[in-house]
């Protein structure tokens, strides 16, 4: 996965990729993350998830978020880092996606940002594992890199995750 | 065009009731209750679908219903006796205007071909009372350029609105005298917004009216400018009150009043023709008469009013309500958006948690059952369930239009494979939630199509059975304590087990050796792969597999059982909770998790102490259960939530075995580690973030806010390798 695909989507009339932008950024398995705020809908305090049978290791389960079944993913694992120690200080960011929602186990928070153009960079291609894949571009300040995550990648696909779940 | 798109929606949600009232209608005719109100209510049905289809220029709904609605007259003047044939033939005719409406709702014209049978009848009807065309005057206009061509318009002025009020059809007398009014639009009428149609109207208020054009003055074609009005009218008013005032008629053009030009003459009565008796008129076929206004004439409430104090003075009332909705009285209905009722049944489910997670608080802060906060709770948790009851009531739908959709299964079922087949239906107001309803539709229509492909034998076959040569399909519902039943028997020849076995057997589904007894080849049909349906189209509906059926059946946390007597014939039933919101659960505990297994699905529950354990490998058990040993089967395990270990006997746990009968599978014992409660649980669906998953069919919130499992005990058994049950299912698993 390139961020070549994602470059061609946007059209030379749409404003450049980041302007304008907010980026939420987080600590998951030791690094330094960040999502489009417009995607985010709310951060909640860790609550022990409900396990699904039979589902990938990174779906840790379900939590109740005001009387909806929310599924968290426990997003270090989805990136392939070992999975996320259970821990009170652990967050929940709820995202929004279209009509499904998810919570996203991460170890903290850290800051809301507003890259500058300058500061935001592709995504090499030497990426290609499954992994990398998943930032859409690097926001990077002074030596500090952050991925910022696309959503559409870090989401389970529909139809394919519960038999995925059962091999 | 959204609003425009909102209008046809409405449209065809309408048409969808009319069909039902119409197929309603039809088959109250069929069972001999011919009445006028019925023969009335089926014409209605199919007028309002014409008269919608011609606002949106639905030509091939147009011209189809407008020959039915022409076949229907017949019946209501009474020129068409009705026969078994006569609704035999409008039958089939409802479903073709059915698949005109769908081809409408998808955006095609469908086949507008008229059956001979209905043109037949449609002629008989014509030919026995002189059609009214509608009339607006225009009918008499002396034929134009054939450039120009005139579409006759279904002005069909006082029941667009279904509140107007209906045409007073009384006798023509004319005692009394009449309003002579000149109407003359200019053209700021037309240009001010201004409809002379709503004015007519409001003039029909005030009796009946006999419009006629004035054709004289129309220009010929080339010389029409279309932005001025040119036609007039001369409407004679025949007033239901004798005192109306000339003022009151003003009145009516009040808000016209310098947009057109009115005269206003009273003309004294005629002689008086001869007063033909008012009932029997009421009921005859209307004269032919091109002035005549109603053109498409309403049905009219037979004797309305009590008579008029004087023949003369014959009109009735004129504001008596028009007689809408279906026979059997009118029940003020309102229309609501599904989505809003179903915000209002997931808030109701947040307030049953809610209110259960505080009831769990005021016992953990320490505070008595006897304090006054408990109390209080309470009675709030008797007003969360009457509001629970009352919105699920709102959801819930009489079957009755499920069933009727059902009798145009059977009719060409019956007529697809040349079979005699009549269908019974009992407990059709039985309600169930419209969800179920709709989704039930499917399954329903497969299982009787096979019941009469499979299990109805040709009527010389029933004979030589002594049977009658007719077979029955019934379909019945009730229901029983919170579950709704529904059965279809037939009275064919019941499953033919030999051959079902065979097919198995050819199939690879199940061992050529294995003897399985009676209710086990029973289920073998539900098996997938057992039927054909991948070779022969849905459309047929031979051959659909019964799998799909039980999987439809299952989704909506049904179950499904079989019933067959070699000979006599089949029955299957279909047990389905009254709502998919709620669910009456077991909650237990199984490596630390709480789930909830459904109370349906439990047929017994044991303590480990009682319980008859013997082990039959050095990882699996078996449980006695009614003298018959059945697997068993640890909760957390089946659900990957632990490691496979051999089940003891622990006398100091609380753990229990519940014993599960998924409806299609043989019981088996579930042992959890504790029981915890019983009760109602909110359903909470994981397919929009989910998809499905295993073993699970849905979700709930605890009292305690906590996230609960809702176990599959079916899916459950089918994804355990420690069951291993039903013989019937192993070729099909390995």
């Amino acid at each position: 996965m390139t961020a070549a695909p994602l470059a061609s989507q946007i059209t030379s009339d749409a404003p450049p990729y980041g302007a304008g932008m907010e980026l939420l950024t987080f600590r998951c398995g030791g690094r330094a993350f960040a999502v489009d705020i417009m995607a985010v809908r709310e951060i909640r305090s860790w609550s022990a998830p409900t396990p699904l049978p039979h589902a990938p290791p990174y779906m840790r389960g379900m939590v109740n978020l005001r009387g909806s079944v929310l599924p968290v993913m426990d997003l270090a694992m989805r990136l392939g880092a070992p999975r996320t120690e259970d821990n009170p200080r652990n967050v929940i960011i709820v995202i929004q996606q279209g009509s499904r929602v998810h919570g996203l186990l991460v170890e903290a928070v850290s800051d809301i940002v507003h890259p500058v153009p300058d500061q935001l960079q592709d995504v090499p291609k030497v990426a290609s594992e499954d992994e990398t894949g998943m930032a859409e571009r690097l926001f990077v300040v002074d030596d500090a890199m952050v991925q910022i995550l696309s959503m559409e990648r870090v989401l389970p696909r529909l139809p394919g995750m519960a038999e995925e779940g059962v091999q | 065009m959204s609003s425009m798109d909102e209008i046809r929606a409405t449209f065809f949600e309408e048409c969808t009731e009319l069909l039902e009232q119409l197929e309603g209608g039809l088959l109250r005719l069929e069972a001999g209750e011919q009445d006028a109100d019925t023969v009335d209510a089926v014409f209605r049905a199919v007028h309002s679908i014409k008269g919608g289809a011609g606002a949106f220029h639905l030509t091939a709904l147009i011209s189809f219903s407008h020959e039915f609605e022409t076949a229907l007259d017949g019946l209501r003047s009474g020129s068409v006796e009705i026969d078994a044939v006569v609704v035999a033939t409008l039958l089939r005719a409802s479903d073709r205007l059915g698949d005109l409406v769908a081809k409408a709702i998808e955006g095609e014209e469908g086949d507008a071909t008229i059956p001979d049978d209905l043109a037949e009848l449609a002629a008989r009807a014509s030919a026995g009372s002189a059609e009214e065309d509608v009339d607006f005057g225009l009918a008499d206009l002396p034929p134009l350029d054939d450039a120009f061509e005139v579409t006759p318009l279904d002005l069909n002025m006082f029941e667009e609105d279904g509140d107007a009020p209906d045409a007073p059809t009384a006798p023509r007398s004319k005692a009394g005298g009449y309003w002579e009014i000149q109407f003359e639009p200019l053209p700021d009428l037309f240009s001010s917004g201004n409809e002379p149609l709503y004015l007519f109207r409001a003039l029909h208020v005030m009796g009946r009216l006999e419009p006629r054009l004035i054709e004289s003055d129309l220009p010929p074609l080339e010389e029409l400018d279309p932005s001025q009005p040119r036609v007039r009218w001369i409407i004679d008013l025949y007033p239901s009150a004798p005192d109306l005032t000339e003022t009151e008629i003003e009145s009516v053009f009040e808000f016209a009043q310098d947009l057109c030009v009115i005269t206003m003459t009273y003309r004294e009565p005629e002689v008086p023709d001869p007063d033909p008796a008012p009932s029997a008129e009421a009921e005859a076929p209307e004269t032919p008469d091109s002035a005549e206004l109603t053109a498409d004439p309403e049905p009219t409430p037979p004797a309305p009013e009590p008579p008029p104090q004087r023949p003369a003075a014959q009109d009735s009332k004129p504001a008596a309500p028009a007689p809408a909705g279906p026979k059997g009285g009118l029940s003020a209905t309102i229309r609501v958006d599904l989505d809003r009722i179903d915000r209002l049944v997931n808030l109701v489910g947040e307030l049953v948690i809610c209110q259960a997670m505080l009831s769990q608080s005021v016992l953990k802060d320490g505070l008595g059952s006897n304090s006054d906060s408990a109390s209080g709770l309470d009675d709030l948790q008797q007003l969360t369930r009457d509001i629970q009851d009352s919105v699920m009531a709102i959801r819930a739908q009489p079957v009755r239009s499920l069933f009727q959709r059902m009798t145009r299964i059977v009719r060409e079922a019956a007529q697809m494979t040349g079979k005699d087949v009549r269908l019974e239906t009992e407990g059709e107001s039985t309600e169930i939630d419209k969800t179920v309803v709709e989704r039930l539709s499917d399954p329903l229509t497969h299982m009787i199509r096979n019941s009469i492909d499979h299990g109805v034998e040709s009527p010389a076959d029933r004979i030589a059975a002594g049977k009658p040569a007719t077979g029955t399909v019934r379909l019945s519902a009730r229901q029983q304590s919170d579950r709704v039943v529904i059965e279809i028997t037939d009275d064919g020849k019941g499953i033919d087990r030999e051959r079902v076995r065979a097919r198995a057997i050819e199939r690879g589904l199940i061992p050529a050796d294995r003897p399985l007894e009676p209710a086990e080849i029973d289920r073998l049909l539900f098996l997938p792969g057992f039927s054909t349906a991948a070779s022969i189209s849905n459309l047929s509906g031979r051959g659909v597999g019964m799998d799909v059926v039980q999987r439809a059946i299952r989704d909506l946390n049904g179950t499904i059982a079989t019933h067959s007597e070699p000979g006599k014939g089949c029955t299957f039933s279909i047990s389905l909770p009254l709502t998919l919101a709620i669910l009456d659960g077991m909650i237990v505990r199984s490596a630390q998790q709480r789930m909830v297994v459904p109370l349906a699905a439990i047929v017994e529950t044991q303590t480990m102490d009682s319980a008859r354990i013997e082990p039959i490998s050095p990882m699996r058990s078996v449980v006695m259960l009614q003298d018959r040993f059945v697997p068993l089967l640890d909760l957390a395990e089946g659900m990957g939530f632990a490691a496979p270990a051999q089940i003891d006997r622990r006398a100091d746990d609380d753990s229990a075995l519940l014993f599960v009968k998924p409806d299609d599978l043989d019981a088996y014992a579930l042992r959890v580690d504790a029981i915890e409660a019983q009760r109602q649980v909110v359903i909470k669906g994981l397919g929009d973030s989910f998809g499905r998953v295993p073993c699970v069919s849905a979700a709930t919130i605890l009292g305690d806010g906590q996230v609960a499992l809702i176990v599959d005990p079916g899916g459950l058994a089918l994804a355990s390798d420690a069951i291993r049950g039903p013989a019937a299912f192993e070729g099909h698993l390995s």
